[in-house]
């Protein structure tokens, strides 16, 4: 056999500032290659190994010139790889986790070994496997996502026994054992499935300690994605999977899920902190990704890349995460947005009405799908980018730090009476010693099956600021401090000594338990702050944009245009998600509201969109048609909403 | 098979259709594997390329080979949808199984457990491998000699009986080799060292 390979016409490297501390490069995909890359990895000696939705796994030594070699192909959807050696490559695809070998030296694999596959597939599009990383004892571990009713399930020759009795009482089932788990498989092959109660665990991720923690996506039961760690025998939330324990009396109902669930250990609050995380990565590289060694970084399907600090607090993880790359719209629009949401959501027709004075955003080289990180031994982040359906954006980017220190808060910490902040360098002291530098508020998400809105907000007032004599840290004491609540902070033109302004000036710090073990004993459904009635009967587009970035801009795009998939001449199209900017006959915005507020409130049947009446208020679900009115419809439209 | 050719490239999936000059050619009549959503299969099942117009689904989950079918396979609707598209199959199927675990181990009237173990490639062959109630087996595929038929052959243990339940094909010629028809459409075939059984798959219009 002839090696398979690729060699690049050498490229000049696009490299894109980013606030001048860190570049990001475009690292050039042959031509042969499909970029819709799911997976990346090093060799331990330093071979970049990257796979992608097609199937293909390829290797090179040098990632700007190449030349890339095909390892393998063929496989169904690898969404992770682990590299052992440039002859032996672990892959999870759908249905397995696949030992790839070069056994005759060819640099091609030759032998797909099936390592192992005991768990339920049904050919679902939603039903992914995840992973692939090492723990502690060299054992692998994956996970597995729900399948979507919006999809088939395909029940023929089942793998294991089918339950499908409950397939559609759910919108993310589990009808075959293991799916929504996650498990570890040992070397020889023997799975151990080790934690249940996950939607969609897109990213696996294991500690420089060893412990191992995943990404799980916002949807029902939990409406924002999370950082878990993943302890063996434990429920994380979303119901489906639960059956599948050896202990599962069931049915069981929410008031024995919530004693059963463990909490995330750091929330990423939906729309603000992105839409569906990827993998978690540990900046292992001992500085040479800047001030952040050991902290967490976690790509997004938007165009996100976050930063998570992690401390132990009565013997849990828990923390605080950050955004690290976004795109860019700074303080101002954070604020003119009410803290929440930072999504690229369109003015509309009305200019920049809805992001007030907000000047457009420049936006950030970063691309959308950033589901797949890995670090090079050379200290640099690669982003493995992938958007299929839900976007555009493909291929294969580099973030190099460079070796200027960026002002950010590096750490947030829970203190007895607060919180202390800690930054990558010296602060300007007036400020940080005037109260107005920060808002802090806070929040909670509640635990429902159809979806779990965000309550309880509420400013937190600060009481005391303590200041620490270099001027690289303060202690913030705060009245009442609420375990069970996300705490907001914003920080107000905050510069360091040498002049620049914190780059994100933003933190969530997922506050589950008090430093002395405290843990919040209220309704974990229900609010505990009714919100106020509006004075007026008149539905609110900002209200409505703002729901609109939480829900429905995932699918329906920042731009209103949705998406659908080019058919064949043998398929048709794929319809995604509506288009608000169509404007022929049968067009969304073409109906009328009554019609349209149906939708949203029941969900279109046979089509991907699901119902928001029990996760949105009539009021909200107004204010969202509202908003859809007012960005993407008609001029002269004269809308007939009514409270 | 005389003819070189070299794979397709992955967009422009209609494979065996297709076969473009491209910087990643590989070796003459090598087949290509893909594990996919495939039509009137179980989950994942395979698309195998044996030759220039030649495929066949492979279904571990049903046990075995579903369909052979003188054409190409276009994986463009899978890899084009979001919510998941099956492979297509373009070409005229001339030979189709639908009998559950046609394939027994010591005992031709018990459907046996299956378990998939993986494939590999092996001179102008994939060679599929599995467990029948815990029995290494393993399934070589490869096109035959004209490129219009397959061989298809199992290589079992010493001393394990195997059973294939053969259904009537009438599109299809085909041949055993290496066994015994104990009843009709049932063949036995004893393992012995270097000796295995054989199934030879030709479309009746090309036989």
């Amino acid at each position: 056999m002839r090696k398979t390979a690729i060699t690049l016409i050498p490229l000049a490297l696009a490299s894109l500032a980013l606030a001048n501390t860190y570049e990001i490069e475009e690292i050039p995909l042959p031509k042969e290659m499909s970029p819709e890359l799911s997976g990346v990895a090093f060799t331990p000696s330093g071979k970049l190994v990257v796979v992608n939705r097609h199937g293909e796994v390829w290797i090179t030594a040098d990632a700007k010139s190449g030349p890339w070699r095909r390892f393998a192909f063929g496989l169904h959807e690898p969404l992770g790889v682990l590299a052992l050696s440039e002859e032996e490559i672990l892959v999870t695809q759908r249905p397995e986790l696949t030992r790839l070998r070069d056994t005759n030296g060819d640099g091609r694999a030759d032998h797909y070994e099936t390592v192992n596959d005991d768990w339920c597939v049904t050919d679902n599009w939603h039903e992914f496997t995840f992973g692939l990383r090492l723990d502690r004892d060299g054992e692998f571990i994956l996970s597995t996502g729900l399948p979507d009713v919006a999809g088939e399930i395909n029940t023929r020759f089942p793998r294991v026994p089918l339950h499908m009795e409950k397939v559609h009482q759910e919108a993310k089932p589990s009808p075959g054992r293991y799916e929504g788990w996650v498990m570890k498989v040992s070397r020889d092959g023997r799975m151990t499935p080790l934690a249940s109660g996950f939607r969609a665990a897109a990213g696996v991720g294991v500690s420089p300690d060893g412990d191992i923690f995943v990404t799980d996506q916002q949807g029902d039961y939990i409406a924002t994605s999370t950082l878990v760690h993943v302890r063996p025998g434990r429920f994380y939330g979303h119901a489906a999977s639960l059956k599948w324990r050896d202990d599962y009396r069931g049915p069981v109902d929410l008031e024995m899920l919530t004693q059963l669930r463990t909490p995330e250990a750091v929330a990423l609050p939906h729309g603000t902190m992105g839409g569906s995380p990827g993998e978690p990565v540990w900046d292992t590289t001992g500085g040479k990704f800047g001030p952040f060694a050991g902290q967490v970084f976690i790509g997004d399907f938007t165009k996100l890349i976050s930063r998570v600090f992690l401390e132990k607090v009565a013997g849990e993880y828990q923390g605080a995460c950050f955004p690290f790359i976004r795109d860019a719209v700074g303080l101002a629009a954070i604020q003119a947005n009410s803290g929440a949401d930072n999504l690229t959501i369109p003015a509309g027709k009305d200019g920049l009405k809805y992001f007030r004075d907000v000047p457009p955003r420049t936006g950030t080289p970063l691309r959308p799908g950033n589901m797949r990180m890995a670090f090079a031994p050379d200290g640099s982040l690669y982003v493995a980018q992938t958007t299929r359906g839900w976007g555009q954006g493909d291929g294969l980017q580099r973030i190099v730090w460079t070796k200027k220190t960026p002002v950010e808060i590096a750490k947030m910490e829970v203190t007895r009476d607060g919180f202390r902040l800690t930054f990558t360098t010296a602060m300007e002291a007036a400020q940080l010693r005037d109260a107005k530098t920060y808002r802090l508020g806070r929040f909670r998400f509640l635990y429902l099956p159809k979806g779990s809105p965000r309550v309880d907000e509420t400013l937190a007032e600060i009481t005391g600021i303590r200041v620490a004599a270099d001027h690289r840290s303060v202690e913030l004491a705060v009245r009442d401090l609420q375990p069970g609540h996300i705490y907001e902070l914003e920080l107000e033109h905050l510069r360091s000594v040498g002049g620049g302004l914190v780059e994100n000036p933003q933190a969530f710090y997922t506050l589950t338990r008090l430093l002395d073990g405290r843990t919040f004993t209220g309704p974990m459904s229900e609010p505990r702050i009714i919100a106020e009635q509006k004075a007026n009967g008149v539905p609110d587009p900002e209200a409505g944009r703002r729901i609109y970035g939480t829900f429905c801009v995932i699918c329906h795009q920042p731009d209103g245009k949705g998406g659908a998939l080019p058919g064949t001449a043998d398929t048709p199209a794929t319809l995604v998600a509506a288009n608000f900017t169509l404007r022929d006959a049968g067009s969304p915005l073409s109906k009328p509201d009554i019609e349209l507020l149906k939708i949203i409130t029941d969900g279109a049947p046979g089509k991907p969109m699901p119902p928001f009446g029990s996760v949105l208020k009539p009021d909200e679900i107004r204010d969202v048609l509202a908003y859809l009115r007012a960005a993407f419809g008609e001029t002269n439209h004269s809308s007939s909403i009514q409270r | 098979m005389s003819r070189a050719w070299t794979h397709a490239v992955p967009w422009l999936p209609i494979l065996g259709m297709q076969w473009l000059t491209c910087l990643c050619m590989t070796n003459a009549a090598e087949p290509q594997v893909f594990r996919t959503f495939m039509p009137e299969a179980g989950p994942s099942a395979f698309g195998v390329v044996l030759g220039p117009d030649l495929a066949l689904c492979y279904d571990d989950l049903r046990g075995g080979v579903n369909q052979v079918w003188l054409g190409s396979l276009d994986l463009t609707p899978t890899f084009q949808a979001k919510i998941n598209q099956p492979a297509t199959i373009k070409g005229t199927v001339f030979y189709k199984e639908g009998k559950v675990q046609p394939l027994r181990v010591n005992d031709a009237t018990k459907a046996p457990e299956r378990r998939f173990k993986g494939y590999r490639y092996d001179k102008n062959a994939v060679i599929f491998h599995y467990t029948l109630d815990g029995v290494a087996i393993r399934e070589t595929l490869r096109a035959s000699d004209e490129g219009h038929g397959m061989m298809r052959s199992w290589s079992v243990p010493e001393g394990v009986a195997l059973f294939f339940h053969a259904e009537t094909q009438p599109d299809a010629h085909v041949t055993f080799d290496g066994g015994e028809e104990i009843a009709p459409g049932v063949w036995r075939h004893v393992g012995q060292s270097g000796k295995s059984f054989m199934m030879v798959i030709k479309p009746r219009s090309k036989s």
